[in-house]
């Protein structure tokens, strides 16, 4: 039980956009024990589902390691891959599209097991039975029909027995419950606690969601830009966030809870604004190998140094070192040492945000954040 | 744990009308099938031999022994149309059922593997298609000469382009979905994600742009036939008919009426049928 | 209670012809809102708000048929002439949308789009047009805004993309802004920001507001009063804070206890509402939300509850058995 289940070591994801390369993942370092959930928050854009992805392997990574129980998974050949594939599991944040819509249900849960080579029929079909049962589905209403009758959270347990039928070790939730209503992510969030428990599961649990997040977690790691920003045991970051961003989200959050809203608009958004100002500072590149310490109220960053095009200029080192109000320094929270932001080191070229980045919106391209800084 | 009871929602009828198939797509349906059964039936229908000249009934109007009457050598129109159906049919049914697999394939490696495999298949697709069609059955005609076969080989060729086309926008339209990413995700290798995954989602559009494809062939073998470059005669096809029919135009012209009335609805009830079921299957349905 | 009724919602039903039948999609909605007010209209998929806010606007599909009377500012919206409509979008009453990537064209720039609007209903001319739009650029807080006027909207984050459609949307001065889910698209510090925009109008304007979501918790901070539709029906409408200290509607309830909260300990198992949202083609002889509700009794199978408020602080609901907020 010491080894972890999932060690992510230096992962860097790119991908080609036109003539420049999106960093979707820079250097990030971290890991999963068994029997862990570790969620996974960040805004979009920020590489959670790059890194989510890649992890999987469904997109090679440009460096890096990945290790699923010892064995290394970056690299790996196609049939040794496929083979490990059994092991790890991935569920969307669109329930209906993950389903083919031609095919049965029947046909689809079945699939997995077809793929790793159960050939006989009964079995198959035993063991789908069983999943769907688990799910909450009842088998005979459900396996003759197509996906398109069903809804969204039906839909999804369906996925998730899909990913289920054939015991897999790692579950990797993208997003799952995103596309949900209130009552039904809250059905959906139940049933993963319990299939994590009665599988005997590790979660890796992406999502934007703050709340949801912690409802679910362990562990949380906070993402920004491509790199982790803080990893902590959930209770604590959520308590005593040490990262300026975390905090800036948490207070981001809209709390059912008309009379706290009134007191964090009275104190804490302007909090915010301040831990926002500071946080996005685009640095220029003459400072990009040195380590930037910033403090609170710094509104040096407001300034829109806005090139012809009226946009910023690409931040080289942001989110290095910002000191919290208490103590110095970035306190790095959870017994697991697994945060891997630094200055970077000097013989590594600085990541250039592509231009083109801010201009395509795209599932895996950095929103323009740093035209909302600007206008606030 | 209680199961959730779906069985109360699913068992209803949609509640979007499912799209029904209107008067035009049954008459062009049944078109289709008198044509076609009329030109498998040819040998036992009770027809006169098409090539019989009755050389006393030349450019004849409709009569009990000619139905439809007789053309400048004396050739019962009604059974070389039948005959000439087989002609037209038979061409235009296999040569798209040509493009359809090759093109069809090509498309789908295309769409699914993009990167060099698309290129490849693109730039070949468009070389192809810069081909003066004409010339390239002048070509072919001339040197392997006019038969059935080379017509059908001829035109099947320059079908693939399109349906390359059309196959790889429809699976480059399915490859980005969620349920293919999740299909890898489960270990799935490139042929079984090609043929069960995307192949029962390309079918539906790809057969209604086939049945699009074998209407312009029709007119394309008619159009060959015409210019003496189709089947050689005696044996009977529409274009040769048509062709056959300019010179008594002013004096019987349902010798050449007939023949492109023939085409006429024959092409049209493709385009309908085709047009309909494209509609029907459009991928933006399935998405729903 | 400050200003005359501005927007006044009576008996509004909204039915869409379906090969199953009439599905209703609104249930005899009634609503007022008060010059300068922000209402709050909270609802799942399914539960009628989207189809509600388009009814309203009269923007509802064309074989829907609609049964009841929008009155804004006295005057009864259903009978106007489309010209008269027209004119009245826009000056008066203006929306912005969930998606802003499709309720922008995508093949114009944002200086076009707003300039467009501005022409049309202001009737001045271009170049008072263009001044008048880098300045509402600047409003919405869009920095270097002569240089975004020339952009396309695929050339905007999500955020900023918004900020333009509110843009276009307050360009007019209207009195009413109605806000479809505006920031489900959103990240949340995007959201955070769109919505205080949204409010630093709306004072600066005295416009009134109706602000349609999923999300409670958009809700609790931001409006003065919250009406929760279910199944077509406003089963709770009540001011923002009596509304969250004591919920009487059971579904209510049901729907802020199902939100994960920050505060609670990580693996606190949610209490989930059981079972679906109703089918709307077969509408239940009751109260839609019996078969989940906890507290269901015999009567609420058999009648529907209709809106009533128990004491004069204006919060209303409809339930038979309404949760007693001494027992909480």
């Amino acid at each position: 039980m010491d080894e972890p289940l999932l060690a992510v070591r230096h992962l860097v994801v790119e991908y080609p956009a036109g003539r420049r390369t999106v960093h979707a993942v820079s250097d990030v370092s971290f890991s999963i024990a068994r029997g862990e959930t570790l969620g996974l928050v960040g805004e979009s854009g920020c590489g959670k589902s790059s890194l989510g992805r890649a992890i999987l392997q469904l997109t090679t990574p440009k460096s890096g390691s990945v290790r699923f129980d010892t064995v290394e998974l970056t690299g790996l050949g196609r049939g040794p891959l496929r083979l490990m594939r059994r092991r790890m599991q991935l569920i969307f944040q669109d329930p209906v599209a993950s389903l083919n819509p031609r095919r049965r249900i029947g046909d689809i849960v079945a699939e997995p097991l077809r793929i790793a080579g159960i050939r006989d029929r009964k079995t198959r079909e035993g063991r789908v039975r069983a999943v769907l049962g688990a799910v909450e589905l009842e088998p005979d209403q459900v396996l003759g029909r197509l996906p398109h009758e069903f809804s969204g959270g039906q839909c999804q347990r369906i996925c998730i027995a899909r990913s289920l039928v054939i015991e897999p070790e790692l579950l990797v939730c993208d997003e799952a419950v995103s596309a949900l209503d209130v009552s039904i992510r809250a059905q959906i969030l139940n049933l993963l606690e319990a299939m994590k428990a009665r599988y005997r599961l590790t979660l890796l649990f992406i999502a934007h969601d703050l709340a949801v997040v912690k409802a679910i977690s362990d562990r949380v790691a906070v993402m920004y830009l491509g790199r982790l920003c803080e990893v902590g045991p959930t209770e604590l970051l959520y308590r005593a966030p040490a990262h300026p961003y975390t905090r800036l989200l948490l207070d981001a959050i809209p709390v059912p809870d008309p009379d706290r809203q009134a007191a964090t608009e009275r104190a804490g958004r302007r909090t915010s604004f301040a831990a926002r100002t500071t946080f996005r500072l685009p640095l220029s590149h003459a400072l990009r190998a040195r380590r930037r310490t910033l403090r609170r109220g710094d509104t040096r960053a407001t300034r829109n140094r806005a090139g012809p095009s009226g946009r910023l200029p690409p931040p080289a080192d942001c989110c290095v070192t910002c000191e919290p109000r208490t103590g110095p320094g970035l306190t790095v929270t959870g017994a697991t040492p697994s945060l891997a932001v630094g200055p970077r080191p000097a013989n590594k070229p600085a990541p250039r945000f592509s231009f083109r980045r801010r201009i395509f919106d795209g599932p895996h391209l950095s929103r323009n954040k740093h035209s909302a800084t600007a206008c606030r | 744990m209680a199961a959730l009871d779906v069985e109360a929602d699913l068992d209803q009828a949609p509640l979007v009308p499912a799209r029904r198939a209107d008067f035009a797509f049954w008459l062009g349906l049944a078109w289709i099938a008198i044509v076609m059964a009329a030109a498998i039936a040819a040998d036992w229908l009770p027809l006169a031999n098409p090539s019989d000249m009755d050389l006393l009934a030349r450019r004849a109007g409709p009569s009990p022994d000619h139905w439809l009457g007789t053309d400048a050598l004396g050739r019962d129109i009604l059974s070389r149309l039948v005959f000439g159906a087989r002609i037209s049919l038979t061409v235009g049914l296999i040569a798209p059922l040509l493009g359809l697999s090759i093109g069809g394939g090509l498309g789908m490696l295309a769409g699914y593997f993009r990167g060099r495999v698309e290129t490849l298949v693109v730039a070949g697709v468009d070389i192809l298609l810069a081909f003066p069609p004409l010339v390239l059955a002048l070509a072919i005609t001339t040197y392997l000469g006019q038969s059935v076969l080379n017509i059908t080989i001829t035109l099947g060729i320059l079908s693939i382009p399109s349906l390359t086309r059309v196959a790889r926008a429809a699976t480059l339209a399915f490859a980005g979905r969620d349920f293919v990413t999740a299909a890898r995700a489960l270990g799935g290798g490139h042929v079984r994600i090609l043929v069960r995954e995307l192949l029962p989602n390309i079918a539906l559009p790809l057969i209604a742009f086939f049945l699009l494809a074998v209407a312009v062939i029709i007119v394309v073998e008619g159009a060959l036939s015409f210019l003496g470059l189709g089947v050689p005669p005696p044996a009977p096809s529409w274009g040769g008919m048509i062709a056959e029919g300019r010179d008594s135009l002013d004096t019987a012209p349902s010798i050449a009426f007939l023949p492109a009335a023939a085409m006429f609805l024959t092409v049209l009830a493709f385009n309908l049928v085709g047009d309909r079921l494209r509609a029907a299957t459009d991928p933006r349905q399935a998405a729903l | 209670m400050t200003g005359a009724t501005l927007l006044a919602v009576e008996g509004l039903s909204v039915d869409l012809p379906t090969l199953r039948g009439p599905l209703r999609a609104v249930d005899e909605v009634d609503l007022e809102l008060e010059a300068g007010r922000t209402l709050g209209i909270v609802g799942e998929s399914g539960s009628g708000k989207t189809m509600l806010s388009r009814a309203i606007l009269q923007l509802a599909p064309r074989r829907a048929r609609i049964a009841g009377r929008v009155l804004f500012d006295g005057r009864e919206l259903g009978g106007v002439a489309a010209e008269a409509l027209r004119r009245l979008r826009s000056r008066s009453i203006a929306v912005v949308f969930q998606d802003p990537m499709t309720s922008l064209n995508p093949v114009l720039t944002i200086g076009r789009q707003i300039i467009e609007t501005l022409r049309e209903h202001l009737e001045i001319d271009a170049a008072a047009a263009q001044r008048r739009a880098v300045e509402l650029l600047g409003e919405v807080g869009i920095p270097a805004a002569e240089q975004r006027l020339r952009q396309y909207p695929h050339q905007l984050s999500g955020g900023m993309r918004q900020r333009v459609a509110i843009a276009i949307a307050l360009s007019c001065e209207p009195r009413l802004l109605v806000a479809d889910e505006p920031t489900t698209a959103l990240d949340v510090t995007v959201q955070a920001q769109i919505l205080d925009l949204l409010d630093r109008e709306r004072q600066r304007r005295g416009m009134s507001m109706i602000l349609i979501t999923h999300d409670l918790g958009i809700v609790a901070g931001r409006t003065d009063e919250v009406a929760v539709m279910y199944a077509g029906r406003i089963v709770e409408r009540a001011p923002t804070p009596g509304l969250f200290k004591a919920m009487r509607m059971p579904y209510t309830e049901a729907l802020l206890a199902a939100i994960p909260k920050l505060d609670a300990p990580p693996h606190t198992p949610l209490p989930a509402i059981s079972g679906r949202p109703p089918d709307p083609t077969r509408p239940f002889r009751g109260c839609a939300f019996a078969p989940r509700c906890r507290h269901r009794a015999e009567r609420c199978a058999d009648q529907k509850p209709a809106l009533t408020s128990a004491d004069a602080s204006g919060h209303r609901f409809a339930c038979w058995h309404p949760i007693d907020p001494r027992a909480a």
